[in-house]
């Protein structure tokens, strides 16, 4: 029996996670921050599932799910593998978001993250009938290619693309993989949850670029977006296949997300979406 | 006259960084973090030169910091702002904690950041003065993570993103953001590793450590000067059309060239085995 660990399995990647790797035979470890989301997924997913309460901010109860994962995995088993995929997103322009909201963003993804793999990584390491885990990260496209009013976003998660590169080589001493897999954008709630908060920057330069970068994303880039199964799917082969891949881009519109804005110069770019949203020196001149 | 900030202006970078300014004729507010600092400072540089007194993790005095180059600007607004100032937390991922790390994220990236705020209305264009420029200086570990550095070149990486986005908003003001990415200087940075990687010694990565501070030892006095990254930041600050990148490697092909390009998993090969991280040089097999 393979056992798999994911954060953030309430909804999205995390919850499409479950389902897949439940549906290929194993037995997954999923975190969530809510007791009625663990009930909820219990309920759902029966004895292959086993719920992990804990917020990756809170290194009590990460210690505390350690401790349990361990005592349920028992003498001789190890975890397949760790997907680090919980996350939040700050968005907003750099101005006016404060040094708080910039240090809970890098909590949650990045020192979240970190602590998370500190703690599962004594469970990955080989045992007497099993070979070590692997570890992989749900990074975003967002780290290569940085757009305005997702800069904190964008800045943990290429922090992260390098302590996946540190990972990797320091683990080597373990034998364990670390993979980070860009997503692109994925066909989910996420936009729209978080679409509100635009208003707070109603007073603002930028309140015009904002409305129309999220009225694009809602309008075009979501509904073209990957569906969460794929994604799960794809990181269920990075687990799996014997030589993974230690970094790729996963989209769906590969010329418009990803291969056109990672091949132009980055100036052009600039202009580029400068005109797009609005945000020449002319435009802001006249407001 | 033109006005810039430097920080970390006690030694290093941006002690040469005020020094070749100050030469090519500007007024240089250059920030220290502690009051003796600034005495010896401002008695090395009588003339054109102001020194500021702040942490980059103590907001009030950042924002303080503001208020006392407003009042000596006048009329003029700011050149530049130069994002020097930085440490290193060494260490394997597994045993550093979340404290550290913070700690390096706190002055490496989330300092740097917040100055680019708060600096913001001063670097707007004013009257007959065209907007100014910010100059971060991040690292070449941005782009080549090395074992034992995770947190300092994740945090350099995390500025260098942030200086697209920057640079992205900032566009409609006018105000351009370049990201400079050094190799290794001669600089004091690594006469603080041993101290901080003693705690290090009864893991299964002491032998990985050794290793990294000897490197670093040997490295102590090879490197590219100071000065040299000084000039390439007054490039920055006055090219016409300054790149948004300027790469100085120490070793163009042996320290960027080739570790930049060879296939990930070669070079973590190489590193792994010049690290001590292959796992034949795990001493204790079983599992905790």
């Amino acid at each position: 029996m393979r056992h798999i660990l994911i954060t953030g399995v309430s909804s999205g990647i995390g919850y499409a996670c479950v389902e897949y790797f439940i549906a290929q035979g194993c037995h997954v470890f999923g975190s969530v921050r809510k007791a009625e989301d663990a009930t909820r997924l219990s309920d759902i997913f029966g004895v292959n599932y086993t719920p992990l309460l804990f917020d990756v901010t809170d290194s009590v109860a990460i210690l505390q799910a350690a401790a349990k994962v361990k005592a349920e995995l028992g003498e001789g088993q190890n975890l397949f593998g760790l997907v680090v995929n919980a996350g939040i997103q700050i968005p907003g322009p750099i101005l006016y978001l404060t040094r708080e909201e910039m240090r809970y963003q890098f909590d949650v993804n990045v020192f979240g993250a970190l602590e998370v793999i500190q703690n599962f990584v004594p469970l990955l390491r080989e045992t007497a009938q099993n070979k070590p885990g692997r570890i992989v990260h749900v990074g975003s496209t967002s780290a290569a290619i940085t757009l305005p009013f997702t800069s904190f976003y964008s800045a943990a998660k290429s922090a992260m693309h390098s302590f996946c590169d540190t990972l990797r080589r320091e683990l080597m001493i373990y034998g364990i993989d670390v993979v980070d897999i860009y997503v692109g954008p994925v066909n989910n709630e996420l936009v729209v949850k978080v679409a509100p908060y635009k208003e707070r920057y109603k007073d603002t330069d930028y309140y015009p670029a904002i409305t129309m970068r999220l009225e694009g994303a809602l309008k075009k880039n979501i509904p073209k977006g990957l569906l969460s199964e794929a994604v799960a799917a794809a990181i269920y082969r990075s687990l799996t296949t014997p030589k993974p891949k230690h970094r790729f881009a996963l989209n769906k519109d590969w010329l418009n997300t990803w291969f056109i804005p990672t091949m132009l110069p980055h100036r052009l770019l600039d202009w580029v979406i400068a005109k797009k949203w609005k945000m020449r020196p002319e435009d802001f001149e006249k407001r | 006259m033109k006005y810039i900030v430097v920080t970390g202006a006690s030694s290093g970078i941006g002690f040469e960084t005020v020094r070749y300014l100050l030469e090519k004729g500007y007024y240089v507010f250059g920030s220290v973090r502690t009051a003796a600092d600034a005495t010896k400072l401002a008695a090395r540089f009588p003339l054109n030169f102001t020194p500021l007194v702040f942490d980059l993790t103590d907001e009030p005095a950042m924002i303080a910091s503001v208020e006392q180059v407003t009042a000596i600007l006048g009329d003029h607004n700011l050149s530049g702002l130069v994002n020097n100032a930085g440490i290193v937390v060494p260490g394997p991922m597994l045993h550093l904690s979340k404290e550290k790390m913070r700690h390096q994220f706190e002055v490496n990236t989330f300092g740097p950041l917040v100055l680019c705020q708060l600096y913001f209305p001063l670097l707007r264009s004013k009257d007959v003065h065209p907007p100014g420029r910010i100059v971060n200086v991040s690292s070449l570990a941005a782009e080549i993570a090395l074992p034992f550095m995770g947190p300092y070149s994740a945090s350099k990486r995390a500025l260098s993103n942030l200086a697209h986005a920057l640079r992205r908003e900032y566009y409609p003001y006018g105000i351009q953001v370049i990201d400079i990415q050094p190799g290794r200087v001669k600089t004091g940075i690594v006469d603080t590793l041993a101290s901080n990687a003693a705690p290090f010694s009864d893991t299964d990565f002491e032998a990985g450590m050794t290793r990294y501070l000897d490197s670093a030892q040997y490295l102590r006095d090879r490197g590219l000067s100071p000065e040299a990254i000084a000039a390439t930041i007054y490039r920055a600050l006055n090219d016409a059309r300054p790149q948004l990148l300027y790469v100085k490697p120490y070793r163009y092909f042996s320290r960027w060239k080739i570790p930049a390009n060879l296939p990930a998993r070669m070079l973590d090969r190489i590193l792994a085995k010049r690290m001590r991280l292959l796992p034949e040089f795990l001493k204790n097999k079983n599992t905790p």
